[in-house]
């Protein structure tokens, strides 16, 4: 039924520079092992699908989570907040989830 | 001149499979369209699908999923006040599972990040099928490698990226492992990984890994549950220094 084939995806030229050993030249493939049966991914490549559309959806149990963490009281919290919060660190590591896009290189330099 | 020779031989063994399976699928497209046809009587919604082939595709492309090697959980506690043996079960939750790379992100990208957890709290990432405690079968013959971290604005860093060595599978001896655990602590933030054993061979190579992932320099100590478990006193010796 041609409702329920689909093309193969073709490689795109902006994604040759993403190719490496450990994904397919569609690069929707994950890497394996020699025998084929592992699933692997390094750093990069887990980065790569962090800003996909389907990695931002927060789940319900985080949301409920958070809102779990946020109403436990406790006294220490102020005290440790305001210790911790000195101004923007002088180098920019600390990862911010929510902001737009990580700076990979910076952040993750890989050897 | 041999060449093209070859050339044709080699049209020729194609040929006839192609055009073969060219005319399976004109034929195939026919029935189709008869099947379809009573069913479907607009039939430019059809050539519109066409149309969009492409576009889908690449939308596709973008939409699935990556499964994981392993399937893990996140659970959290929170030890308000004495740490007590025998009640700290009770306090620790299991918050969700997930076991693809999109959905890991889902998680860790709406998550609070570790430097705001309260002292007293840890985070545990564990594979689905064991629990975060000494007491389950796969953690009882085990230890720990247990970094102290130093810097506080690299904490939320140094747990990402060990999360990320777990659930990417790049830990050495990554099968030997159960999970991983961050303690927010006064005497200094840590973050634990869990062994199934305390082979000496295999808890090594995932502790000099584990240094690799910190990317640091200093010592990572290895402790074996049980000693851990039998020790009434705080200080355990470690078993392995690296």
């Amino acid at each position: 039924m041609s409702s329920t084939t689909k093309a193969i995806p073709v490689l795109k030229d902006n994604r040759l520079n993403d190719i490496n050993f450990s994904t397919s030249l569609g690069g929707t493939l994950y890497g394996t092992t020699p025998g084929g049966t592992k699933k692997i991914y390094d750093r990069t490549q887990l980065l790569n699908y962090r800003n996909s559309p389907l990695s931002k959806t927060p789940p319900p149990e985080i949301s409920n989570f958070n809102d779990l963490i946020k109403q436990k009281p406790s006294t220490s919290n102020n005290s440790t907040n305001t210790n911790s919060t000195t101004t923007t660190p002088p180098t920019n590591t600390t990862p911010v989830p929510k902001s737009s896009k990580p700076d990979h290189d910076e952040m993750f330099q890989m050897e | 001149m041999t060449t093209t020779t070859k050339d044709k031989d080699v049209e020729c063994l194609v040929e006839p499979t192609s055009s073969l399976s060219i005319s399976d699928k004109s034929s195939e497209n026919v029935s189709s369209k008869t099947q379809q046809q009573p069913i479907n009587n607009n039939s430019n919604t059809e050539t519109q699908d066409t149309e969009d082939t492409e576009e889908q595709t690449e939308l596709n492309d973008n939409l699935i999923k990556h499964p994981l090697q392993n399937r893990w959980s996140l659970w959290y506690d929170y030890r308000g006040g004495k740490i007590d043996k025998d009640n700290w079960a009770d306090s620790l939750k299991r918050i969700i599972s997930f076991d693809t790379v999109e959905d890991f992100w889902c998680v860790f990208n709406n998550l609070p990040g570790v430097v705001n957890l309260k002292t007293g709290s840890s985070y545990h990432l564990f594979k689905d099928d064991i629990e975060p405690k000494w007491e389950h079968t796969s953690n009882i013959k085990g230890g720990k490698w247990v970094a102290v971290l130093k810097d506080k604005s690299i904490n939320d860093k140094l747990w990402l990226q060990t999360v990320m060595a777990c659930v990417g599978e790049t830990f050495d001896s990554g099968d030997e492992i159960c999970g991983i655990v961050y303690n927010a602590r006064s005497s200094g933030d840590k973050i634990s990984v869990w062994t199934k054993s305390c082979n000496e061979k295999s808890s090594k190579e995932i502790g000099f890994s584990f240094k690799n992932i910190l990317e640091t320099h200093q010592t990572v100590s290895f402790f074996s549950h049980e000693d851990a478990m039998r020790s009434t006193t705080k200080s355990v010796r470690s078993l392995y220094d690296i």
